[in-house]
């Protein structure tokens, strides 16, 4: 962990004789510069690599809902990765880190309450939207139907044969006249 | 030299204790850039905090609405994800690999990574161009603009209006900083001169990345296409047969899948999977999107009788609120290259610095902090990449 500094002139020359009394790096110029080698950078550039390859290849296992688990443990793998080594997290001051993941159980909190929360009221939402069609916006050129469906009683469900005569299929289906 | 002095007032950093490179306010070295790092990453939490916001968002309407996200997802193109993906690591790498350079005093090493960074940003933007063009040909739009229709195929092969108008920036940014490289050469300004070939460079790899986007699709068709079908098709057909969903991947690329015939002007056969083909016009009806009134008629009759075959209508249509899907990929997606734009910039101001020289051993702080910020977007994608093309 100290070799880079060896190799730095400026740095190395004159970082002797002060601060023993608080510790090295106290007065600026003690191995405050952590450098990671090139070495380490490419092993973890590698591993992300790998990891990437997983995470495509995932899809093709068939793990059905499993899968959304195994792609999200794979990216947290991969974050986990870049935050130590690429972020330094893995030298850096204790407080940094803890500053990282309490804000990380912040974000899960806020995941977990809000997720909860929705189930809770779902059903509420589902009547709700039972009462409200969703109606989309009409594509540029299509035909609107709505003055013909408004011809028809409110409610009617046989008048969808006629409004559309051209779907063939949907008389059998409706077992409407 | 380097001892913390008790400096008084008067000296105002000018003390020859006290090197240029530490703010007066500073005592030491270590002091500025352990300040500089914890400001950094409370602005870096702030950032996740205002991501985890859209990740919400995600996770909500994902447990809401899952049949949405399972139809829009053949929409997004996994191999664009995967390169990007790769792009942004490649440049997270050299980017940490900017960071040791700098703490080493190795300017050449830094100037070069800190270029190679900026141009994987490019190369990231352009393949977001394309995939984001595609997009906007077929009106996979946000949910108050979504208008796809399914019976339509836009052939998304070449130029199309949307990326034009994507990539003008671009090129406009191009021309400036070559012919601004070109002049400062010339009034023998190195320094701003290198810092404008490195930025005409990154608009370049913006259109590396687009020409790249065009051609990794069809390349991974051709290479994995025979496998890759056979696996995912019939998968895909049962799936979205349960769902009401249609059973034929609609590619974005208009690339001819082995065993169909080459896409038409306009039209793709949609036949694959036993679903009726979309370029004849005998079965168009089945294809033919309903009107908001149809849609209520559909679902008033398929309330009365309680058939689950009228339901079998909808099969060629999206799901209702579809739209819902695009408009959180544009708010994800769209934010994340907002940062990395941001990122391009950052890294731009480190330039100057480092053809100056001013980093070293114990002046480091901006790279390291523009690097923290780098990995951040890195992070954030590494999320998005999963969530948004590997849905199945």
């Amino acid at each position: 962990m100290a070799h880079p500094h060896a190799a730095h002139g400026s740095a190395a020359a004159h970082d002797h004789g002060h601060g023993s009394a608080h510790g090295a790096g106290h007065d600026g110029h003690a191995h405050f510069a952590h450098a990671t080698p090139v070495w380490q950078l490419a092993a973890v550039f590698g591993a992300l690599l790998v990891l990437t390859i997983m995470t495509v290849s995932t899809g093709m296992l068939g793990l059905g809902e499993y899968e959304i688990v195994a792609s999200l443990g794979i990216a947290f793998v991969k974050a986990t990765l870049v935050a130590l080594f690429f972020m330094h997290l893995i030298y850096d001051k204790p407080f940094n880190v803890m500053l990282f993941t309490f804000s990380l159980a912040f974000i899960a909190l806020f995941i977990g309450f809000t997720a909860m929360d929705s189930q809770t009221y779902r059903p509420l939402v589902e009547a709700r939207e039972d009462d409200v069609p969703f109606q989309r916006p009409p594509i540029e050129g299509e035909v609107v139907a709505a003055e013909v469906a408004q011809g028809g009683a409110p409610g009617d469900a046989s008048m969808q044969p006629e409004a559309h005569p051209q779907q063939t299929s949907n008389t059998e289906h409706t077992g409407q006249p | 030299m380097s001892v913390a002095v008790e400096h008084d007032s008067a000296d105002h950093g000018h003390h020859h204790d006290h090197p240029d490179y530490v703010a007066h306010h500073f005592d030491t070295a270590q002091q500025q850039y352990d300040s500089g790092k914890l400001g950094m990453w409370l602005f870096l939490i702030q950032e996740m905090l205002f991501f985890s916001g859209l990740f919400v968002a995600y996770a909500v309407f994902r447990a809401l609405y899952p049949e949405i996200f399972i139809y829009a997802h053949q929409f997004l193109d996994k191999s664009l994800g995967a390169f990007n993906t790769v792009v942004l690591l490649f440049s997270s790498f050299t980017m940490a690999w900017a960071v040791r350079n700098s703490q080493l005093g190795q300017n050449r090493g830094l100037i070069i990574n800190l270029s190679i960074t900026i141009a994987c940003a490019g190369i990231f933007l352009g393949v977001k161009a394309v995939e984001y063009s595609h997009k906007w040909d077929e009106k996979l739009l946000w949910s108050s603009r979504f208008a796809f229709d399914p019976s339509v195929h836009h052939a998304s092969e070449g130029w199309s209006q949307s990326l034009i108008n994507l990539s003008i920036p671009f090129a406009a940014l191009l021309v400036l900083f070559a012919l601004g490289a070109l002049v400062l050469f010339v009034m023998k300004n190195v320094k701003y001169a290198i810092v404008c070939l490195v930025l005409a460079i990154c608009c370049l790899a913006y259109f590396t990345g687009v020409f790249l986007a065009r051609t990794i699709p069809a390349a991974v068709e051709s290479v994995a296409g025979t496998n890759e079908a056979h696996d995912t098709a019939p998968t895909l057909v049962a799936k979205n047969g349960l769902l009401g969903l249609p059973s034929s991947p609609v590619r974005e690329d208009a690339a001819p899948i082995e065993g169909q015939a080459p896409a038409e002007e306009g039209h793709l056969p949609l036949d694959e999977g036993g679903v009726p083909a979309a370029d004849g016009h005998a079965d168009l009806a089945t294809l033919e999107p309903l009107t908001p009134a149809e849609e209520n008629a559909a679902l008033d009759s398929f309330e009365a009788t309680g058939s689950l075959a009228t339901h079998e209508l909808h099969a060629a249509d999206p799901p209702p609120r579809v739209g819902l899907f695009f408009s959180i990929y544009y708010a994800m997606t769209g934010i994340h290259a907002l940062h990395i734009i941001g990122g391009i910039v950052a890294l731009t101001w480190l330039l100057p610095k480092a053809l100056d020289r001013k980093f070293h051993a114990d002046y480091f702080g901006p790279v390291d902090n523009v690097g923290l910020y780098w990995h951040l977007v890195d992070l954030v994608w590494i999320f998005l990449f999963p969530m948004l093309y590997l849905i199945h």
